[in-house]
């Protein structure tokens, strides 16, 4: 089993009430396998929030590991350890 | 008395003194970007934008006031920004990032992205690559924002660290957290002048709702990314 922890950043963070969560995995998950966990977690349908059509949707970025899920294999991406960072960056200036 | 007797020891003044930089936008984020490094003792400061000052940018555009309303904001900036120590060399830029012909100054050693909107970032960032200079993101939203360093090949570009971003339009900001944000981009400006910038590779996130100062670990994507492809 290894570990993955998952943080949240600004909306999600209040959204999930909570800062991080840590979940144990065993072998390797997809991103969407990832966030389903996830959503049952914390009570929140985090697929819903951030997916759409099978794809990230704009305005959200996932980072597996400090690389973004867009520019890997999008929801299809594999996750075996490490951190995950979701949050919706800030385009005001 | 020295103007920098209060910082002098903390920053090697002599790098600073003889240094240029760019800022893109004199909104929220320009404002007080430019106004930090004006009075940090900057050698050479351009400044750009191609709006007008409207009275909504009161609340955190800390370069205006309100006679300044329907002024360009490049002359209104340069008006408050030659009055404070008269030691920066100032020159500002009534321009548009996007036009194509627009083009960045030769002698600046990096810019400040202080843009309201991805499109131009995208553009600014493009040429800062092309020079092979740093650039200081900066972004803001209602009470959180976040700051990072490109500088490829060492750093992601700005696309492949947020992925597809949205275009928002008008957002609340809460201007305490535009002038935090803003004051980390100039803090990080002047370590990137100095040699040592701090948030290469690094993207920090500041929330002030949570309240929350995290640094998240940034990597390149196994295989080079085209840039065509961003």
């Amino acid at each position: 089993m290894k570990r993955v922890k998952v943080k949240f950043f600004a909306d999600l963070r209040s959204l999930a009430k909570r800062e991080f969560l840590e979940l144990e995995i065993e072998g390797a998950i997809t991103l969407r396998e990832l966030l389903k966990r996830v959503s049952s977690e914390i009570g929140i349908n985090l697929e819903e929030k951030l997916l759409e059509n099978n794809r990230i949707k704009s305005g959200f970025m996932i980072l597996i590991n400090g690389r973004n899920a867009v520019y890997l294999d999008g929801v299809s991406t594999l996750i075996e350890e490490g951190e995950i960072a979701l949050f919706p960056p800030a385009g005001g200036g | 008395m020295s103007l920098w007797l209060r910082h002098e020891k903390l920053v090697e003044m002599k790098v600073l003194r003889s240094s240029a930089l760019f800022v893109a936008g004199l909104g929220g984020l320009g404002s007080t970007v430019s106004e930090l490094l004006v009075r940090l003792g900057i050698g050479k400061l351009y400044i750009a934008d191609n709006g007008l000052v409207d009275e909504p940018d009161l609340n955190r555009q800390i370069l205006y006031s309100k006679g300044d309303i329907g002024k360009r904001k490049v002359d209104a900036a340069m008006e408050r920004l030659s009055r404070l120590t008269s030691e920066t060399s100032l020159q500002g830029i009534f321009t548009d990032i996007n036009d194509e012909r627009f083009s960045l100054p030769e002698d600046i050693l990096g810019v400040v992205d202080c843009l309201d909107n991805w499109r131009t970032r995208f553009r600014l960032e493009a040429l800062a690559r092309e020079r092979g200079i740093f650039l200081v993101h900066g972004g803001v939203k209602e009470m959180y924002g976040q700051v990072t360093t490109i500088l490829p090949p060492e750093t992601p570009s700005l696309k492949e660290i947020l992925g597809e971003v949205k275009e928002e339009g008008t957002l609340q900001v809460f201007p305490p957290l535009v002038t935090a944000i803003a004051s980390l981009q100039a803090w990080e400006a002047t370590n990137a002048i100095l040699g040592r910038p701090r948030l290469l590779g690094k993207l920090l996130i500041l929330d002030l709702w949570a309240p929350s100062l995290e640094v998240v670990q940034l990597n390149r994507r196994k295989a080079e990314i085209d840039p065509s492809e961003l």
